[in-house]
């Protein structure tokens, strides 16, 4: 079972991230698609996973938060439908990282663009933070429709940051601030 | 019901100890948005976490943590950080599962504590703190009598407004001597 519900939009919750739960991220993790869209290289079996889930997830120190997206099946039984990451908080600059993936048969429902509105209004009407950031391959489309649905602004665009797939790839820097942010 | 009855109050609500069974039941209700926004719980608290708060209680850490049942049923949980010995002084914290609010499950359990605080463990003044938004808690806190000691302004920021937190507290004169 996945955990309960910390914020909720209208079909999908941001859950909090349980033992049971490392499977899931597991196969999301370790995705060869995924992972190529999330520049993650590292295989994640599960004593990393564990590692994670003990010393990341689970301490109170340091600020950051970790969700399993959940949202209710066509037979209404509650499902894992993805991840999301808030990650590297500076104080007092006051903003933040996200990152987030659905599992192949989640995509298109709209569920990434409703999570990371509620991350949003989370970051900054909860933790006060002023700039939530995200980066994003240039040829990741999908993904750049997401954060401009949301309200993020592309800043700026870092060349040759990434090694995926054979070359070096350009890598968008968006971001959308607490001024302009109307509420999730 | 796992557990061990150890205050018995009026109304069906007892306090028992905390145990592992109950780790679902604190995660539960600390993420849950109603609850964790009075608490000031800004993090995703998962069943890990609420074990290792567990451990960490258990066994030498003088405080005293309780669920607080309702006719039998999980309905909340209270405590009291003791920890000033030489001052007598001690910080009580709780919460109510929503499903149990408006049912005096606060009030009682609150007045188990602080009977307990003052005959039990030789307290003589109880402390806590209610954010200005908190209507409930509030009239839960005026109907056993605390005395609002001062106001922390804008000290809390919940859902982007800054809040005042209030300081009540109870001494034993006043709540033995009370009507």
């Amino acid at each position: 079972m996945p955990g309960p519900a910390f914020r909720s939009g209208d079909r999908v919750d941001l859950c909090t991230v349980e033992e049971d739960d490392l499977d899931f991220l597991g196969d999301l993790r370790n995705d060869p698609e995924i992972r190529r869209r999330m520049t993650m290289v590292q295989p994640e079996n599960a004593e990393r996973l564990e590692t994670w889930f003990e010393e990341h997830v689970s301490e109170y120190e340091g600020e950051g938060a970790q969700f399993v997206l959940c949202a209710d099946g066509d037979e209404g039984e509650r499902e894992r439908v993805g991840y999301l990451s808030l990650f590297d908080v500076s104080r007092p600059a006051d903003h933040c990282d996200v990152a987030y993936a659905l599992a192949r048969e989640h995509r298109g429902r709209g569920y990434a663009t409703e999570a990371l509105a509620q991350a949003v209004d989370y970051a900054i009407a909860e933790l006060r933070l002023n700039k939530v950031a995200a980066s994003v391959l240039t040829r990741n489309d999908a993904s750049r429709r997401v954060l401009e649905r949301v309200g993020f602004e592309r800043e700026g665009t870092w060349v040759q940051h990434k090694f995926v797939d054979g070359a070096y790839r350009d890598v968008h820097r968006y971001a959308v601030l607490a001024d302009e942010w109307g509420g999730a | 019901m796992p557990g061990h009855v150890f205050l018995r109050g009026d109304d069906g609500v007892t306090l028992r100890t905390f145990e592992p069974e109950d780790v679902e039941f604190f995660r539960d209700n600390r993420s849950d948005r109603e609850v964790r926004r009075l608490l000031r719980n800004v993090r995703p608290v998962n069943a890990r976490a609420v074990e290792a708060d567990l451990e960490e209680y258990s066994p030498n850490d003088d405080s005293a943590r309780f669920v607080a049942t309702k006719d039998g049923e999980r309905a909340g949980s209270i405590s009291l950080w003791a920890g000033d010995a030489p001052n007598g002084t001690a910080w009580m914290g709780a919460w109510v599962d929503p499903a149990f609010h408006g049912r005096g499950v606060a009030t009682e359990a609150a007045s188990l504590v602080v009977d307990y605080a003052f005959e039990e463990r030789r307290l003589n003044k109880v402390r806590t703190g209610v954010y200005a938004t908190n209507e409930p808690s509030k009239r839960v806190m005026e109907k056993l009598g605390f005395q609002r000691e001062g106001v922390e302004r804008a000290q809390v920021l919940i859902d982007g407004e800054r809040v005042d937190s209030y300081r009540y507290a109870m001494l034993r004169e006043e709540w033995e001597g009370r009507p």
